[in-house]
């Protein structure tokens, strides 16, 4: 089976806390900039409403579906592009730090709710119950939200990796202190080693998008999103953002989605092939 | 008693503007300045000369380094232009950019777009949040027109750490006499002691300690030696040696920068539109009879159109950004309402350096015509007082 190769736009998106309709238009002004530039797929950040960690969460947060979500799909699909974002979720009594990934045609084929949430967010947001993977014309794509990626919450991964996920898309927010500058390595090897693990181990390609801005609320106040989002696959690293406080980029890949014929206990056999250790599973 | 409707026969500075003299003529000491400075930079062959030995100056002393000077810039049209013309006067600027966690996302964009098309490096220093907000909290409850005196400082503080991490001695400013004026002091005073004095009165967050490179939101007079005396930066404001006439400046950036206008002056600054509607509301201000006066002063507007202008109310006091400034600073609006009721005050109900100053006026008109403080510094703290 030949791989396709897909053109990802990493909507590294300015995300000003608790301003929803002004995040919103601007990722619809990012969303119509990628079709533009022909891409396939949107990445966009993770809480691109609200911000992650602002305290609006709690009080103006929207179902899905429902405002935002309908936006994001109005978006897609007058641009005829896939979308995947990250929202802040209203379930009744709870709020979900969650992401959606919509068709070209403006469905909404897959909802996931953030499972690896930091323990500073748990007064805002329920942790997720469940993980997916769904089929598109490009392959199968599973989602996951930044510390969903943690070196020590990877299993994350693993479990989207076992369901087949060729492409795993990442909407992120990650934060660096406020006294970061262009001149440092805001993140070393925080993101790029977990990221690595799983492409190697499984072939696969994992994308992350995260805002930029300073984060004005809550309690992550004095620290800031700076960009330099990140793909990688299984050679290394695919593409890179760039490093920006202040102003919205999008960073046009053109990604090859890699064949796995794998399935089941077949992944295991191959992962045992390549020296994993289950006893480990980092 | 004075006449509050009086206004300058020359500009629209009116008597209601702090510190204000009309001579027999019914001229105002605003234009009398704005004349003085004219004389010290004067837009003649002279001038140009005198200019091109300072361009001479700063590109020496940057000789066998990565950059001859720093930029300040904001993604307003000033600012992007002054780095705009540091390149075309074959300067190596290193962009800096304070953020304080109100910048307008369209001078972002602007930024942005200027520092790749011009190929320049940009350095971007970020204010803590908590200090940042607790700072304009603070002044807000201390009720001074001083409202954003720590953006002020920390934008002054963010420069000189750069220039001296880099070991660079010039920063270079996009501000001109000629189309922004000089305000009166009680408008707008800058001292770290008085930002201090505030904070420890009405602040609840710690302001981190002073380093070197890391001024953070502390500018004392020491510090000020430190920086422009022992290092010896100088701080000059470029766009007095040249013949800068806004609309001109605005269409070149547009044309090869894809500027766009964040849709009125200051408002690279969103915190900027609250600020003009409490200094409009509570403390009859209206920096625009300064601005204009300067633009009228300078040939760029006609004196009946800033006149008409200021009958209106300034197309920043955006009601949804004012909204939007409120609820990052994380206030209720009830509770900004009653910071309004606060009695006016200005600096001179808080400790501040304003007396040492005072004493020190002769070094610090020596300083001013060295660039090793503001060019202004002089006339705004002794003459528009």
């Amino acid at each position: 089976m030949e791989s396709k190769t897909i053109k990802i736009g990493m909507g590294q998106l300015l995300v000003e806390g608790g301003e929803p309709q002004r995040n919103l238009d601007r990722a619809a002004d990012m969303t119509r900039k990628a079709a533009e530039k022909g891409c396939d797929m949107l990445l966009l950040p993770e809480c691109l409403d609200l911000g992650w960690l602002h305290p609006t969460a709690l009080t103006e947060s929207q179902p899905i579906p429902g405002p935002c979500s309908d936006r994001l799909c109005e978006e897609a699909r007058r641009n005829h592009i896939y979308v995947c974002a990250g929202l802040t979720e209203r379930a009744g009594p709870k709020v979900y730090n969650s992401a959606v990934f919509i068709s070209s045609t403006g469905e909404i084929l897959l909802k996931y709710r953030k499972i690896n949430e930091l323990v500073v967010a748990h007064e805002y947001y329920s942790i997720g119950t469940c993980l997916s993977v769904v089929e598109t014309p490009f392959g199968m794509i599973g989602v996951s939200i930044c510390a969903d990626n943690y070196i020590d919450g990877l299993a994350i991964g693993h479990v989207l990796a076992r369901m087949g996920a060729q492409l795993i898309l990442v909407p992120s927010a990650w934060t660096v202190d406020f006294s970061a500058t262009i001149e440092g390595d805001p993140y070393g090897e925080k993101w790029l080693k977990p990221f690595s693990i799983l492409a190697r181990l499984y072939n696969l390609v994992i994308v992350s998008t995260t805002s930029v801005g300073v984060i004005v609320g809550g309690a992550y106040e004095g620290k800031k999103s700076v960009g330099q989002s990140l793909a990688v696959g299984k050679d290394g690293i695919l593409a890179r953002g760039i490093y920006n406080e202040f102003a919205s980029e999008l960073i046009v890949a053109d990604i090859r989605i890699p064949h796995r014929p794998e399935k089941g206990t077949a992944i295991g056999e191959m992962l045992r092939r390549q020296g994993y250790d289950p006893s480990s599973p980092l | 008693m004075v006449d509050t409707a009086r206004i300058c026969v020359r500009c629209v500075i009116d008597a209601t503007v702090p510190g204000v003299r009309f001579d027999g003529r019914g001229e105002c000491n605003f234009c009398k300045l704005h004349d003085k400075l004219d004389q010290l930079h004067p837009l003649t062959p002279k001038g140009e000369q005198q200019f091109k030995q300072l361009l001479e100056q700063v590109r020496a002393n940057g000789k066998n380094r990565p950059y001859d000077c720093v930029a300040g810039i904001s993604g307003g049209r000033d600012s992007t232009y002054t780095l705009y013309m540091c390149k075309q006067w074959g300067l190596r600027p290193l962009a800096v950019h304070f953020n304080d966690g109100f910048g307008n996302p369209v001078a972002g964009e602007n930024m942005k777009k200027a520092i790749e098309r011009l190929k320049v490096d940009l350095i971007t220093i970020s204010s803590d949040w908590r200090e940042s907000k607790d700072l304009k909290i603070a002044f807000l409850k201390a009720s001074t027109p001083d409202l954003e005196e720590g953006t002020d400082l920390g934008l002054a503080t963010a420069l000189y750490g750069v220039a001296a991490k880099k070991g660079i001695k010039y920063i270079l400013i996009g501000q001109s006499f000629r189309t922004e004026g000089v305000g009166p002091l009680t408008w707008n005073y800058l001292d770290g002691k008085y930002l201090r004095s505030v904070h420890e009165r009405f602040g609840s967050h710690p302001l981190r300690k002073w380093r070197p490179h890391d001024p953070g939101f502390n500018l004392d007079l020491s510090h000020v030696f430190y920086y422009a005396v022992l290092l010896r930066i100088r701080t000059i404001p470029v766009l007095y040696y040249t013949h800068y006439v806004r609309k001109e400046a605005e269409e070149i950036i547009q044309r090869e920068l894809g500027w766009v206008n964040p849709g009125a002056h200051f408002f690279d600054d969103l915190y900027q539109s609250l600020m003009a509607y409490i200094l409009r509301v509570k403390f009859g201000i209206d920096r625009r009879k300064v601005h204009y006066s300067a633009l009228v002063r300078s040939g760029q507007m006609t004196r009946e159109r800033a006149m008409e202008r200021l009958a209106q109310i300034y197309v920043l006091e955006d009601p949804k950004v004012i909204d939007l400034c409120i609820k990052r600073l994380g206030i209720s609006r009830a509770e900004f309402d009653q910071y309004m009721l606060y009695p006016v005050k200005t600096f001179r109900d808080y400790p501040s350096n304003y007396s040492l100053i005072k004493l020190l006026r002769i070094p610090i008109k020596i300083a001013s015509r060295l660039h090793l403080v503001p060019t202004t510094a002089y006339e705004k703290y002794f003459e528009l007082v």
